[in-house]
């Protein structure tokens, strides 16, 4: 004779305590906290208080490739050292007689803007910085500097190295700065072509390349024109190198067109940055 | 010296956790796409909420979700808001179904983890939707899949540990 089965394993539902009523708290919650968060930047703020975490895990991460560089300047073979002496002065020199046509053009400039009435652009202080790791946190690219607020380094400077544009600084802390490279999708900048006939702005799309989004037709543009920073927002001085247009694309809106733009500088490619602070 | 790492739950958890967030900073040999990097925050909640580990109620989850906002999260609530999703889908999906094999197991795994990763892309403030590319996804639950099992795993080993003292 079979055995008739107990009644608990044919309830269907189970009346046990369900967390639905807690889940729709707290998903509102989360909604609220996010918005509120988006708002008034709590996270930042509350991250600012734990680099008691941060900080050992930056210096375990870093310890490995701190080492070897030590080793690599200790153990340097002399004959390479001169090497690169050699090759500095050169450069110093090379840099020195271009620095003189530029002081002349210096000038220049600013005799014509007193004819034409304009400002004077403003003085940028200079600031060198490292590239440090972590170069991303769970899975999201974020790039790092060694100097913080404790350097005098403020949110908003502009980031570059000697390729070009590298991005902007977004958050300060004691010692380390955050930069959000030109690549993000959050990012724009005022942009001027080398020929100084086109004014647009650029953007950031979260992938390799930059682009316009819609440049009217009647702009004159080809592929290979490079694009500096016109200095019209007050952000990035005028005349960084931010890339070169690589592909002109036709959009179903036939008054503008969409131009892709190859930035010139990988932060990935080079260890060290400057950081440009306005007056 | 495992022994006493895993000398209760909570002592394991903690290390796991310490371990995680050390792990979510650091690169993996060989690869440079920061694309094909697991998300290790997914593949350890993905682990504790199939896993039920120490029957972790939707406060608990939630509260570890705001502590991962802390740590390396874009806004305050967003992990907090795809942990109690993944708890509540885990929830009903036992409601309904028994996961004890390891191919139903892998297929609950990988339906929180997509339900996980859709939700912190949509929260995202940088998600644009035009340059979202399925292949991020298909590469993301290629990578983190496996770390759920290791995860999971782990909290077995800590489960058995302690019930063996």
């Amino acid at each position: 004779m079979a055995k008739a089965a107990s009644p608990k394993k044919l309830k269907l539902f189970n009346h046990d305590e369900t967390p639905v009523l807690l889940f729709f708290f707290l998903a509102s919650l989360s909604v609220i906290l996010m918005s509120l968060d988006n708002k008034f930047y709590w996270n930042a703020s509350i991250r600012d208080y734990g680099n008691i975490i941060h900080i050992p895990i930056q210096s375990l991460i870093n310890f490995p490739e701190r080492t070897k560089e030590r080793f690599d300047f200790y153990f340097s073979k002399q004959e390479k050292l001169i090497n690169t002496i050699d090759e500095l002065e050169n450069k110093i020199n090379v840099n020195d007689i271009n620095l003189q046509n530029l002081e002349l053009l210096k000038n220049e400039n600013a005799n014509l803007r007193k004819l034409l009435n304009l400002k004077e652009i403003v003085r940028q202080d200079i600031q060198i910085a490292e590239i440090i790791l972590p170069n991303h946190i769970n899975g999201k690219a974020q790039i790092f500097i060694d100097k913080g607020s404790n350097q005098n380094i403020d949110v908003g400077s502009a980031v570059m190295n000697h390729r070009g544009l590298i991005g902007q600084v977004i958050h300060v802390e004691n010692n380390t700065s955050k930069i959000m490279s030109t690549n993000s999708n959050q990012f724009a900048v005022s942009a001027v072509t080398n020929q100084g006939l086109i004014n647009t702005v650029i953007f950031g799309t979260g992938q390799i390349n930059l682009e316009i989004q819609r440049l009217p037709m009647y702009e004159k543009i080809k592929v290979g024109d490079v694009f500096l920073t016109s200095g019209l927002d007050s952000i990035y001085p005028k005349g960084i190198k931010i890339g070169k247009v690589t592909q002109i694309i036709a959009t179903k809106n036939d008054q503008f067109k969409k131009i892709i733009i190859t930035p010139f500088s990988d932060p990935k490619a080079y260890s060290q940055v400057m950081i440009i602070k306005n007056d | 010296m495992i022994r006493k790492i895993f000398h209760t739950y909570w002592s394991g958890l903690f290390v796991i956790f310490l371990i995680t967030v050390f792990i979510s900073q650091v690169n993996l040999p060989l690869i440079n796409n920061v694309g094909l990097i697991p998300d290790y925050f997914l593949a350890l909640s993905v682990a504790l909420i199939a896993e039920r580990f120490k029957k972790l109620n939707i406060l608990a989850i939630f509260l570890l979700g705001i502590l991962v906002d802390f740590l390396v999260g874009e806004l305050l609530g967003q992990y907090a808001l795809t942990f109690i999703l993944m708890f509540m889908a885990n929830y009903v999906l036992h409601r309904f179904f028994k996961y004890e094999s390891s191919s139903q197991k892998l297929f609950l795994y990988i339906f929180l983890f997509e339900l996980g990763f859709f939700t912190l892309i949509l929260t995202s403030l940088s998600f644009q939707l035009n340059t979202f590319s399925f292949d991020i996804l298909i590469y993301k639950s290629l990578i983190t899949v496996p770390f759920c099992f290791l995860y999971s795993f782990l909290f077995e080993q800590i489960t058995s540990f302690v019930n063996a003292k």
